[in-house]
């Protein structure tokens, strides 16, 4: 039937059921109707319930010294093998700031271009150690 | 880390080199999307929106706790676009 499909929440069959999207830096959840096109926010049965959101996150920055403390020991979130493309890229920024070393500074840029390079890939195998192979075909 | 480009720009003090660090993971974390993470919240009545933090890049999939009383999550769809109706709260 047009418009009938499980409800994800309730697991019955119905015509609307929960969706999110992203607007304004944040999450929207309601329940969809698509008959009348209309959207409910959470009742009182919904409420306390929870939601896990699964995300892509940034890295946790190193905290800027003060004049109390600063720690040589913080590590980046990042597997080691990236650390050292971090690091090119921070030389890289320094170089910019003096104009007779450019060439450096792109040097150290590719240098981190590859370390994105790599990233992805480590990133897109997720640690399982084996490559999806896409065959090419011919139209 | 700091020692490493710090051997490059003796002259550059910690503070600007830990600014230079921090943006290179925030440049790395944009462009693979290598670090992921999941975390919870309850929803709340007539509460349709609730705060992203500002660690997440990107929602990669919302699940709903389930309507039967068991530990299920149910995962939720994506809304292509967002509602015709705006609601605020």
């Amino acid at each position: 039937m047009a418009g009938t499909y499980v409800d994800n929440w309730s697991n019955k069959y119905a015509t609307n059921q929960w969706v999110w999207w992203t607007e304004r830096d944040a999450v929207g959840i309601a329940k969809f109707n698509p008959n009348s096109e209309k959207f409910t926010s959470p009742a009182a049965d919904q409420n306390g319930k929870k939601i896990t959101l699964f995300y892509y996150k940034k890295a946790t920055a190193f905290t800027e010294p003060n004049s109390n403390s600063f720690s040589w020991t913080a590590t980046s979130d990042f597997p080691g093998q990236f650390h050292d493309y971090l690091v090119a890229k921070a030389i890289a920024l320094g170089y910019e700031k003096k104009p007779e070393q450019i060439p450096l500074a792109q040097y150290f840029h590719e240098k981190f271009e590859k370390g994105v390079r790599e990233g992805r890939s480590y990133a897109y195998r997720a640690r399982a150690g084996t490559v999806k192979y896409i065959k090419p075909v011919d139209f | 880390m700091v020692e490493l480009v710090q051997q490059h720009h003796p002259d550059l003090g910690v503070t600007e080199i830990v600014k230079m660090i921090n943006i290179a993971q925030e440049e790395f974390s944009q462009r693979t999307r290598m670090l992921e993470k999941a975390t919870q919240f309850d929803l709340a009545t007539n509460q349709r929106y609730y705060a992203l933090d500002e660690s997440i890049l990107e929602i990669k999939s919302v699940d709903m706790e389930a309507a039967d009383g068991s530990t299920d999550h149910v995962n939720i769809p994506k809304l292509v676009g967002r509602p015709i109706r705006r609601d605020l709260t």
